[in-house]
């Protein structure tokens, strides 16, 4: 019937947790899968960051004291999402991501801990701490001929795990420790959470592309039966008798697809640079129905000059910078405009935020300004105390000189930081409610108490400022599924033999981020039950 | 501190060999991850260098002062990172081909932990990137100069420690892909 060059029974497209999780349930219920990675390096998106799943309701949660609830869990996502959550596929997510947690433990060698930062929002009704897990350290040797096709992260570059500094009693930079995991091969973060899946991918004997762009779909009569790739700069044809999982990330890196749908300033992406929208062109080619294309799971971010990773600009993740006391963000008039310690994503809605009667964004532009008791005391991106100032950050010996060199209004700095700093002084931030929020406080500085692990006066010059920048994780947006994780159609129905999950798919919770791994967690369940779901049919051809 | 020394042999005379590396225009393309360098004077230089690990690539500045300059034998020089707390020291000679005939291998001079440390980041960087092996010089069919190199860097600061792990094994490589291509340079001028 077609000429395919290959074909499989469920092929995936994108080899991050999406699509790795869908691998191993299709095959798990018994289908032949392929998996089909562009770049030539395995682990997607989620390689390169902290690789945490948040799964309300795990099985894990009691390690740290906490417990949790269905009813909760929905209470919490239905308050952050301003009235955009999809009800049903919440639920689903609800009451399917634990059971995913628990079938890699069993099935892979991963293994999971709950770790103690807060949910975004604790103080919100249903708002929770160990909802965020983390992959304990993972021996990436074994992953044997595979181990160079691993993505690494310019963002974790030592083998530390987050649960290192959840329990704040690890010296991350004590380098007996490091040579040591290191002499084992071990990895942590996101390189723990994808050497565990690959591994488990790789076991099953399920074949993994690398260099190989999905660029189309080939459907029949209506059904997805399979897909036109490029590879080595040929076109190939795919077959894929059950289904095609697009999990191909977002298009966080396709300048004219975020200009099309995402709203306001353009946002600078943290992801590997191949998440250019692949998936979302073809689910639109097949008549998908699309969603929540307007959001995107953003953090705050800083560039040092010169970095790069793949070739492109490295927007670097940002915590002590924000978290720290000494530390305050401002934009052009030198004012404060949101409290700091939010979550990076949220800092990021107020830098978004539009001025409707000038037409403009006065946030877009900020900068994150510190004194030299910060700088004594706490790490600035790669810059570690103690260390020579580089010159990518700008510094001046008082807060007017400081203001003149970045470009911010000198009366207005100095008139923000000496309110900030008598308030700071008595521990509150009547303005942003900074400190008040056991999140706020999380990341601050432990040896401190209260809402002094996160405020603290700017009050010892020189001063210093560097810009900070809107990023994104990655979109949000793309074909809407249903709780099968199969692609609705635009006209009604779906799109037969299409399913999608993580970043390539219609995010279910709006705009809201409810807690670390708030990307990771729905990748993997909706993986798992994309891979399900597709493997449950029966063979086109 | 991390510490490589080898030396390299080639067909062009000592003179040939002492008109070639005088002159850094010459043989600084050849350092790997070199974009650019400005002579600031006789002695003082800046040099601009990007460095690559695991797909992450970094720009950095090294100021460089030359320490010794005794013609036409060795020139040594120090070096600082401008952005960087990275410092280091290095050493060029120039000999008679006669005076050591057998071409060596990078040689290091680490301590027991360093030498664990050197075997752990050689271990993971030959499974993150593969081989890490450089191709060794081989003999010059008339071998008439000996060129000895020695590179020291040392990373300080918080994360030193660390760095100077993951620098270990990447220095013996960088000096002797430097070192090969000098050769090559030299021993196409001798040719000529």
């Amino acid at each position: 019937m077609q000429d395919w060059t290959e074909s499989a029974d469920v092929v995936v497209i994108g080899s991050g947790s999406a699509g790795m999780s869908a691998a191993l349930s299709a095959h798990e219920a018994g289908s032949k899968v392929l998996v089909l990675e562009r770049s030539q390096k395995l682990g997607g998106t989620s390689a390169v960051s902290g690789g945490l799943p948040w799964v309300p309701n795990n099985h894990h949660m009691h390690e740290v004291g906490c417990a949790d609830s269905r009813e909760e869990a929905l209470t919490y996502l239905r308050r952050l999402s301003a009235g955009k959550m999809d009800d049903a596929l919440c639920e689903t997510f609800v009451d399917t991501a634990p059971g995913v947690i628990k079938f890699l433990e069993d099935k892979t060698d991963l293994e999971f801990v709950a770790l103690t930062i807060p949910d975004y929002h604790p103080e919100f009704e249903g708002g929770k701490v160990g909802r965020s897990l983390t992959a304990k350290l993972f021996a990436a040797g074994e992953l044997g001929a595979l181990r160079p096709a691993l993505r690494m992260s310019p963002h974790f570059p030592i083998p530390v795990s987050l649960a290192d500094v959840s329990d704040g009693k690890t010296n991350l930079l004590d380098p007996a420790m490091i040579a040591d995991r290191m002499a084992r091969d071990l990895v942590g973060t996101g390189h723990a959470l994808m050497a565990g899946l690959i591994k488990a991918v790789q076991d099953r004997g399920i074949p993994m592309k690398l260099g190989v762009r999905a660029r189309d779909l080939v459907i029949e009569n209506g059904t997805v039966v399979g897909l036109l790739c490029e590879q080595d700069g040929k076109s190939i044809r795919i077959g894929a008798r059950r289904g095609v999982i697009i999990a191909s990330g977002g298009f966080e890196w396709n300048e004219d697809l975020l200009k099309t749908y995402v709203f306001g300033p353009t946002p600078a992406p943290l992801s590997p640079p191949f998440n250019e929208g692949d998936g979302l062109r073809m689910a639109i080619n097949a008549g998908a129905e699309l969603g929540n294309m307007s959001e995107a799971w953003y953090h705050a971010s800083m560039r040092i000059p010169g970095e790069e990773y793949e070739g492109r600009q490295l927007n670097r993740l940002t915590s002590a910078e924000r978290h720290s006391p000494g530390a305050i963000i401002v934009n052009a008039k030198g004012q404060r405009f949101v409290n700091e310690a939010l979550s990076y994503h949220d800092v990021c809605h107020a830098m978004r935020m539009l001025d409707p009667l000038k037409f403009d964004f006065p946030n877009e532009r900020a900068w994150v300004v510190v004194h030299q008791g910060y700088m004594d005391r706490y790490t600035f991106l790669t810059r570690m105390p103690g260390d020579p100032v580089p010159r990518w950050i700008t510094q001046a010996p008082t807060i007017a000189e400081l203001a003149q060199k970045i470009g911010v209004d000198a009366d207005g700095l100095q008139a923000t930081i000496a309110r900030f700093n008598a308030n700071a002084a008595q521990g509150t931030d009547p303005d942003f409610h900074r400190g008040e929020s056991a999140y706020d406080r999380y990341y601050g500085d432990r040896d401190r108490e209260g809402a002094f692990q996160t405020l603290g006066p700017l009050d010892q010059g020189p001063f210093y400022a560097c810009e900070l920048r809107i990023g994104t994780i990655g979109t949000r947006g793309g074909p809407r599924v249903n709780s099968r994780a199969e692609v609705l159609a635009s006209g009604g129905g779906i799109v037969p033999g299409l399913y999608a999950a993580g970043n390539a798919m219609a995010s279910f919770t709006g705009m809201s981020y409810p807690g670390a791994g708030g990307t990771i967690g729905p990748a993997l369940t909706f993986g798992h039950i994309a891979g399900q779901s597709a493997a449950s049919g029966s063979n086109r051809f | 501190m991390p510490e490589v020394t080898l030396s390299a042999q080639c067909s062009a005379t000592p003179q040939q060999a002492w008109a070639f590396v005088e002159h850094m225009d010459n043989w600084a393309p050849f350092l790997t991850g070199y974009q650019r360098h400005e002579t600031i004077d006789e002695r003082n230089s800046i040099w601009v260098v990007k460095g690559e690990l695991g797909g992450l690539t970094r720009i950095a500045e090294f100021r460089v002062q030359i320490t010794a300059w005794v013609e036409p034998e060795r020139i040594a020089f120090e070096l600082e990172g401008v952005d960087e707390p990275f410092a280091g020291h290095g050493i060029f000679s120039i000999a008679g081909a006669q005076s050591d005939p057998s071409p060596a291998a990078p040689t290091m001079r680490p301590g027991i932990l360093q030498r664990i440390r050197d075997w752990i980041a050689r271990r993971i960087l030959s499974q993150i990137f593969g081989s890490t092996e450089t191709a060794k010089n081989q003999p010059t069919a008339a071998p008439n100069t000996r060129l000895t190199c020695t590179l020291a860097l040392n990373a300080s600061g918080g994360s030193g420690p660390i760095m100077n792990i993951l620098l270990a094994p990447m220095l013996p490589a960088i000096a002797q892909d430097m070192a090969d291509k000098i050769v090559a340079a030299l021993d196409q001028r001798a040719a000529a």
